[in-house]
């Protein structure tokens, strides 16, 4: 559409000139014609007026003539006849001739000899078409004196009686200067004349208000007006000059009376307005043509300007979807973990967090699933971080394959992926899916020519029944994956909020072993050993608790399990050696001579180089070995084999006490016992509580009593809390008691004090 | 070629008689004059004349006025008028169809801007002093006035004469020729500017500015005739003796009731005048200059 705005213009332009113009040559031209009409009716008026004039003088030729006619009968008639003529002002003088030209009188000797026979014949033809009529003679015979003459002679044919021919002719001069001066106050304009024509059609006069024209140039009409016309206009040309000519014919006098007047000049008043007005027009279309050209220019420039304003925008939009573009792929590139192509942390949990509220206003259920890798580390420091990465890689992939539309995958980092389940799956669906997930990242994979397995352990928690918030969700989903962990490998298991509570203990317990090592934050409680005979403090086994900054003294029941799991019973383990034997030598600087039984986990024995810590812990404290009792669970010795036995034999051969603890508890039986390098066996509490209620379990610790005699193993009963136990234990041979009924685990600076007591009690 | 057919009109025409001769002494008297001026200002001059002569010859005196100089030749040769004032060649013209015309008498000119004082007088060619035409061959092509085709000043002597000036005929030399039919009329057609140029006598002229209708910056005159001897009072053939005498001893008598009408002619009076005076220009008019 802008493109024909500049044309429109134009168009436009063109018409307003276009009607200018056109207006401006009409108008002319009509005025133009107004005013040739108007003069062409002036000169045919005035063409009438002189013709009428002409005829009234043919009519006085008449009448003179009738009087010389009747004069010549007089005697003094021709004098009479001299005179008259002389102050006539219209004719000068006059001769009378015969029906065959002969003159028979003159006013003036000699007019001429005769008329000529040509003059006569025309006179004749004239007078029967037209009557006896005064006739303008074309040829009157009589040679001119002066040039140019100053005479018209008139031709008057007197008839016979009977008016059957012609009997006299008169001829008769009109004076020129008479009609000179009829025409002088007339005004036939700066170029009119008028013309006086004979029936031939000879120019026999040309004069105009100022006299009479002589050698003018011939006046040549356009076209030649019929004879039968009385009147009318037509246009002639003389040195080039157009005229335009109005004339009245009297036909029978032989006259034509013409007036004649330059076009130019009769329109000189409209051309000279129409060359003002024309000025005026140039300037009007001037400023028609500046004006239009300066708006056609004006919408060219806006034309270009929008142009470049839309090209300009077309940039800006190109500019705008290529950073749209470029953002959109750096935003994949920021939300996307680049090893896995899954979504990172910080995406994933945008994106489930969307899809949690969609499935929520669906009433769909949601789970997240953590998933951890086991074997992990040890695949990736074994093979390397490229069969490490390869591996993670096809995790991922296959963790893909499995997902529905609408289901989001993501790599939490390390070897830990998060998957969201949505979509309108059941509970028993999510098992289905979790339970093909684990088979399926269970499978071999086959990674650069490296064949190799792994298991995953997969937490599941499940929205809206365990948390609503997506943060809660995956904390939930871990500590679930924690629990599967536990329950070995491949396996996955629901979030239970009972179980919950302490996994979010341990985790935090697990969290803060090391700051607690640091800090020490463990303490050990001695709960002292009776011997059963002598009723002596033979030694204290070391009880570790947890002086907690939040929770207070926490008891090993509640952070050992997850020390255990998380490796750091290690360490742990370590440290209570480490107490134990600080303190042992604190006691000794006291002047108490005692010993200490130390709990070791399995893992500890673990340890190729347990037994060297163990002996090089001693040796710094300065303990004898004898004074250290180490106490070991069934488990711990049964299941595994070398590397703990070794480590045991070896501290048993350096003069450390082994004893075994919580018999009974387990399904071990007498059979492996001799072959274990111990020397106490101590019976587990819950043998020792039913003392008192039934005697038919009694027989269970008496025959442990006797067996463990048997193999020369010194017994020692746990939880002791009544004197009826006692009693029974003794009875049954048992060397040495533990218990409330003794004493609870007592702090290290309460020992002291204790030992006394009791020790003087006794004595 | 109008000079060739002049002279043979002239020669063919010198024997003839007049129609009829009337000797006897006329009861009353008749006087006409070539329209030099316009016909009411002719008639207010020459009233003192007339005047005179009623009153001295007792008898009545009447104007018979004449549309053209041919129209005062006629008159004077048929004898319509007895007494006539004529110009130059209209009274040769007159004589060669009458020689017993007579001249008797003829203004003695004053002195004026054009005209000498004396028995002679100028044809001249005058433009506009305020038109840029400063020589004849400025003219060429232009448009003339003349006054009457008998006229002395005013058309004879311009195509007798004037063509030796400018080397061709006087229809060669101007493009168009206007016959005004009056000395006066040829001036108004120049001063009007209808057309460029005109030959006037130079007393007419003189009498235009006597008049106040111009001023001696008025006119430049390109061109001047040679003298040319003044109008002579005529009288016809048939005008008897008597009366010819008392008119003389009236009108060549310095009478004072003739001193307006002298005014209007340029004149200082009336001097007898004899054929002879005319001799010379009857040589040109018969026997042209070529």
């Amino acid at each position: 559409m802008p493109g024909l705005m500049p044309w429109a213009t134009l168009v436009l332009g063109t018409l307003i000139l276009g009607f200018i113009w056109t207006l401006h040559h009409h108008q002319y031209d009509r005025a133009r014609d107004d005013v040739l009409a108007t003069n062409a009716s002036e000169h045919l008026n005035l063409a009438t007026i002189l013709a009428e004039n002409f005829r009234q003088i043919t009519d006085r030729a008449q009448a003179v003539v009738g009087q010389l006619v009747s004069a010549l009968d007089e005697p003094d008639g021709a004098w009479k006849m001299v005179r008259m003529l002389a102050s006539d002002p219209i004719f000068n003088r006059l001769g009378l001739y015969d029906a065959e030209g002969r003159a028979l009188f003159s006013s003036h000797a000699p007019l001429s000899e005769a008329l000529p026979a040509e003059a006569l014949s025309a006179l004749n033809a004239h007078c029967q078409r037209f009557g006896y009529v005064p006739y303008l003679a074309t040829r009157d015979g009589v040679a001119e004196r002066l040039s140019p003459s100053w005479r018209l002679p008139l031709l008057v044919p007197l008839p016979d009686e009977a008016r059957q021919s012609i009997a006299r002719v008169v001829r008769i001069d009109l004076d020129i200067g008479y009609l000179a001066r009829l025409y002088q106050h007339i005004d036939f304009g700066p170029t009119g004349f008028v013309q006086l024509l004979d029936a031939g059609g000879r120019e026999r006069l040309r004069a105009n208000g100022a006299g009479v024209i002589h050698g003018g140039t011939p006046l040549t009409a356009s076209y030649t007006p019929s004879p039968e016309l009385r009147a009318g206009r037509y246009t002639s040309v003389a040195d080039g000059l157009a005229y335009q000519s109005l004339f009245r014919h009297l036909p029978e006098l032989g006259v034509t009376l013409v007036i004649s007047q330059q076009y130019r000049d009769i329109t000189a008043a409209i051309d000279d307005r129409e060359s003002g007005h024309l000025l005026f027009n140039l300037i009007m279309s001037g400023v028609v043509v500046l004006g239009f050209l300066s708006v056609i220019h004006m919408l060219r420039r806006q034309q270009d300007a929008l142009l470049a304003l839309r090209q300009s925008e077309q940039e800006n939009r190109q500019l705008i979807s290529r950073l749209e573009t470029e953002h959109a792929r750096s935003r994949q590139a920021a939300s996307t973990d680049h090893l896995s192509g899954l979504y990172n942390r910080r995406q994933f949990i945008e994106v489930a967090a969307r899809s949690l509220a969609e499935q929520r206003a669906r009433r769909c259920l949601a789970a997240v699933l953590f998933i951890d890798l086991d074997r992990f580390k040890s695949i990736n420091d074994s093979l390397g971080h490229r069969i490490g990465d390869l591996l993670l890689q096809a995790v991922a992939g296959r963790i893909q394959t499995l997902l529905e539309p609408g289901d989001e995958a993501a790599r939490f980092g390390g070897d830990e992926f998060v998957v969201l389940l949505a979509g309108n799956r059941s509970e028993q669906q999510i098992d289905a899916w979790a339970a093909r997930l684990a088979e399926h990242l269970s499978a071999r994979y086959q990674l650069d020519g490296t064949e190799l397995h792994t298991s995953p352990s997969i937490g599941i928690a499940i929205a809206p029944r365990d948390a609503q918030e997506i943060d809660t969700l995956i904390r939930y989903a871990d500590g679930a994956m924690y629990s599967a962990k536990r329950a070995g490998r491949g396996q996955y298991r629901f979030f239970d909020p009972s179980l919950n509570r302490v996994n979010i203990q341990e985790f935090q317990f697990e969290q803060r072993f090391g700051e607690a090592l640091r800090q020490h934050q463990f303490v050990l409680h001695y709960q002292p050993q009776i011997s059963i005979d002598s009723l002596q403090v033979c030694g204290y086994e070391a009880l570790v608790r947890w002086q907690h900054p939040e929770f207070g003294l926490v008891y090993p029941d509640r952070f050992i399990g997850v020390a255990e799991r998380s490796g750091f019973i290690v360490p742990l383990g370590m440290e209570v050696l480490r107490l134990a034997c600080r303190q042992l030598a604190a006691w000794r600087a006291e002047g108490l001579e005692t010993s200490v039984a130390v709990n070791v986990s399995a893992l500890q024995l673990f340890q190729a180089d347990f037994s060297e810590r163990v002996l090089g812990i001693l040796a710094e404290a300065g303990i004898e070995p004898r004074c250290l009792e180490l106490e070991v669970t069934e488990t711990a010795v049964l299941d595994r084999e070398d590397v703990a036995l070794a480590n045991l034999e070896a501290l048993r051969e350096a003069g450390l006490g082994i004893s075994l603890d919580d018999f009974g508890k387990g399904y071990a039986g007498f059979a492996h016992l001799h072959s274990l390098p111990i020397s106490k066996l101590k019976i587990d509490r819950s043998l020792i509580a039913q003392l008192s209620n039934a005697h038919d379990d009694s027989l269970i610790v008496a025959s442990t009593i006797t067996l463990a005699k048997r193999l020369s193993l010194r017994v020692v009963a746990e939880g002791v809390e009544t004197r009826d136990q006692l009693i029974y234990l003794k009875l049954g041979g048992c060397d040495i008691a533990q218990g409330y009924h003794f004493s609870r685990p007592l702090a290290a600076e309460q020992v002291r004090d204790f030992h006394d007591s009791f020790t003087t009690t006794t004595a | 070629m109008i000079t060739i057919r002049l002279l043979a009109c002239l020669l063919a025409l010198l024997p003839a008689l007049p129609a009829w001769s009337h000797s006897q002494c006329t009861s009353s008297l008749r006087l006409s004059s070539i329209p030099e001026k316009r016909l009411e200002i002719q008639q207010r001059d020459f009233q003192p004349l007339i005047r005179l002569l009623g009153e001295g010859l007792g008898i009545p005196v009447q104007m018979v006025p004449a549309g053209s100089y041919a129209g005062a030749i006629d008159a004077v040769v048929s004898g319509g008028v007895d007494l006539a004032m004529l110009g130059p060649a209209a009274y040769l013209l007159a004589r060669q169809r009458d020689p017993h015309i007579e001249a008797f008498a003829t203004p003695t000119l004053a002195q004026g801007h054009f005209t000498p004082a004396g028995a002679y007088y100028h044809a001249l060619l005058v433009v506009r002093a305020d038109r840029d035409v400063q020589t004849l061959a400025d003219l060429r092509g232009a448009r003339v006035a003349l006054s009457d085709p008998a006229s002395t000043s005013g058309s004879v002597i311009p195509n007798l004469e004037f063509p030796t000036a400018v080397g061709r005929p006087l229809q060669r030399f101007f493009a168009g020729q206007l016959y005004t039919g009056s000395h006066e009329k040829a001036l108004d057609a120049l001063l009007d500017g209808k057309v460029e140029a005109a030959f006037v006598s130079s007393p007419r002229a003189d009498d235009y500015l006597r008049r106040g209708l111009i001023s001696t910056r008025s006119l430049r005159v390109l061109w001047r005739s040679q003298p040319i001897p003044n109008d002579p009072l005529v009288f016809s053939s048939g005008l008897c003796g008597e009366l010819r005498q008392r008119i003389r001893a009236l009108l060549l008598g310095d009478s004072p009731q003739l001193a307006a009408f002298l005014h209007a002619q340029q004149a200082s009076g009336l001097a007898p005048v004899a054929q002879a005076a005319y001799q010379a220009l009857e040589q040109t008019l018969i026997n042209p200059r070529r």
